[in-house]
């Protein structure tokens, strides 16, 4: 055991002896020149010390005048190299020099607010007995505890807590501690933060609560913790979606069950006129629509305006071509499309007219159709990547016309025609693509009259912003 | 939704452009063959008709109408045999051509119309110049007459 220690302790002399020559020479260079050296050197020399934690460096080169507070273009201070790099021994040296806890670059990200983003407790400890700002945010007026509470540091914000970090501090989009905790699902945070009288249905900027966030990514544990918490269940946001429709839009059936259970309101309808069930609808989600019904919720659905589209497509059959586009509305609550559709023949095509038993004329017709129609849709399924595809039953009022016949005063026949038809579209959000088929026979002379329509729609959704999900753009 | 209602409209400006470029006759939009356009404007030019010659139909009558068949001022009347006939008028009008046809016990009168004119070429040759525009009729049967 002796000769270990023995062992053990030459082993570390030798390496002091090898080593001290270096340390020496380092300061003593530093030391020896310090008087050729100006002080911008020595601040540039303790920006780099700082950067790499070297402690005695960074001592030396403070004794020999460098400032503590000095900062590279962008604001940050050898503190802030220390703190984001977690050197405790670096920050605390600063610390005694003199260097100013509570600077903030350009960024404002403070050395306390960096030591909590890379979960450097003794530092931010350090920096807290310093006086620095323990509510200080960065540009995006997010706190230590924020940060802490988002990224899921238990140690962090419980000692932030401890030294009274304030827990309603909401950021630049009012996300507190609470929400920022909930959105990632960080259930131990939330309780902590809870425990320490955290208020549950204060409301971020566009009025979501925390619960509103738990529904959104289906967190049952967070949701039951919140409810028992005395969270507000029928809370709406600014566009009038509560938790229960949340959850709904997202899929969450056992998140739905819980709210429904604990009493949330299952009838409401947002500012656009959804209802939890238009919702599950939307969505096509069979096992929601399905346990909404045995609620026995309410069906009724007022009209929206959910899509504009602007299709352009083909219509042809054997025999003939015309081109168009249709533009029109989509209500997906009641899953009805008003379109008008406006096509052209591509190419003029021979025509007879029968003058008389024995005589007839051929000529060249154009012609143009002009559409009013109601489209029926119903949801097939959701595609793998996040589309849909769903049938739709069409009724088109058309009105097809044509000018004068070239080489004859003669005008094309107008017709009126009730057209029915079907198809499927499929797509993503954006671009739908749809095949269908129409019966259309104008009359004027024997001629197929099974069309095919070939289309792709671009699609402008208007209530894209009201059903978007809570984001911390931050994190 | 700003960047989603700007393409949007994108695409349909689009569209609306090809529409509108589709049904622009001016030729200069198009790549002209210059060793086809006229130095000096042209008085007159070439009606191209087409027609089917056929057993039932070995020679066709045709008449060609400066105006629409209905104002009746015919120009030339003439019987053909050949599927492709030139025939040389003043340019600038609008002429219509029937040709008549023996389908069984019954006629059919084949049809058609157009102006030929002329049009200036201001950018794509060497110098200003002029080309034909239309003087295409196509008075062929139909496959399925009835």
């Amino acid at each position: 055991m002796v000769g270990f220690l023995f062992r053990k302790n030459i082993f570390f002399l030798i390496l002091l002896i090898l080593c001290s020559p270096v340390i020496a020479q380092e300061q003593d260079s530093i030391i020896s020149t310090q008087k050729e050296i100006s002080i911008d050197e020595l601040n540039k020399k303790l920006l780099e010390a700082a950067y790499v934690g070297n402690d005695d460096i960074v001592l030396t080169l403070l004794d020999a005048g460098a400032d503590p507070n000095t900062s590279m273009w962008n604001g940050i201070t050898p503190l802030m190299f220390a703190a984001d790099n977690g050197f405790l021994k670096t920050a605390k040296i600063l610390v005694l020099n003199g260097a100013d806890v509570n600077r903030k670059p350009e960024n404002q990200v403070s050395a306390l607010v960096s030591a909590t983003f890379n979960n450097n407790m003794d530092i931010a400890e350090l920096l807290i007995r310093h006086d620095a700002d323990i509510n200080a945010t960065d540009s995006y007026g997010v706190s230590s505890l924020i940060y802490a509470a988002a990224y899921n540091y238990y140690g962090l914000c419980d000692m932030l807590l401890y030294y009274g970090g304030n827990i309603e501090i909401q950021d630049e989009k009012g996300t507190n501690a609470v929400m920022a905790a909930t959105v990632v699902g960080n259930y131990d945070i939330v309780k902590l933060l809870l425990d320490n009288r955290a208020q549950i249905n204060i409301t971020d900027h566009k009025g979501n609560t925390a619960l509103i966030m738990a529904a959104q990514n289906g967190d049952t544990s967070l949701i039951n913790l919140l409810l028992n918490h005395h969270a507000e269940p029928d809370y709406v946001n600014k566009y009038g979606l509560s938790a229960l429709h949340v959850a709904v839009k997202n899929g969450h059936l056992e998140a739905v069950r819980i709210l429904v259970n604990y009493g949330a309101e299952i009838f409401p309808q947002t500012n656009t006129g959804y209802t939890p069930y238009a919702l599950a609808k939307k969505s096509g989600n069979r096992e929601m629509k399905k346990y909404l019904s045995s609620l026995k919720v309410k069906k009724k659905l007022s009209p929206t305006i959910d899509r504009i589209f602007l299709s352009p497509c083909f219509k042809l059959n054997t025999g003939d071509l015309f081109f168009g586009s249709e533009i029109g509305i989509v209500d997906e609550n009641l899953e009805i499309g008003l379109q008008f559709g406006y096509f052209s023949r591509t190419f003029p095509k021979r025509i007879f007219i029968k003058s008389d038993e024995k005589k007839s004329f051929q000529f060249w017709e154009s012609r143009t159709n002009l559409g009013l129609g109601i489209n029926k849709y119903l949801h097939l399924s959701n595609l793998a990547s996040g589309g849909s595809v769903d049938f739709f039953a069409l009724g088109k009022f058309i009105y097809s016309y044509g000018g004068k016949y070239p080489g004859s005063d003669q005008k094309a026949k107008s017709v009126k025609k009730i057209v029915p038809g079907f198809g499927i579209c499929w797509g993503q959000e954006l671009v739908k693509f749809s095949v269908g088929y129409e019966y259309f026979n104008d009359g004027i002379e024997p001629i197929n009259p099974h069309w095919i329509n070939l289309g792709v729609s671009v699609n402008l959704n208007l209530h894209k912003k009201e059903l978007r999900d809570k984001v911390i753009e931050w994190y | 939704m700003k960047k989603k209602i700007s393409l949007f409209l994108t695409v349909l400006l689009s569209i609306m452009v090809i529409l509108i470029i589709s049904c622009d006759k001016n030729y200069d939009f198009f790549e002209v063959d210059c060793s086809e356009c006229y130095r000096t404007r042209p008085e007159n030019g070439e009606l191209i008709i087409s027609v089917t010659i056929n057993d039932e139909n070995p020679e066709v009558p045709i008449a060609i109408y400066r105006d629409r068949i209905e104002s009746g001022r015919i120009r030339i009347k003439d019987t053909i045999t050949e599927k492709t006939v030139y025939i040389e008028v003043p340019l600038n009008h609008y002429y219509s051509v029937k040709a008549e046809y023996k389908v069984g016990d019954d006629s059919v009168f084949a049809i058609d119309g157009e102006r030929i004119k002329t049009h200036r070429i201001a950018d794509q040759c060497d110098t200003i110049c002029w080309i034909i525009k239309g003087g295409r009729y196509d008075l062929r049967l139909k496959g399925n007459v009835p």
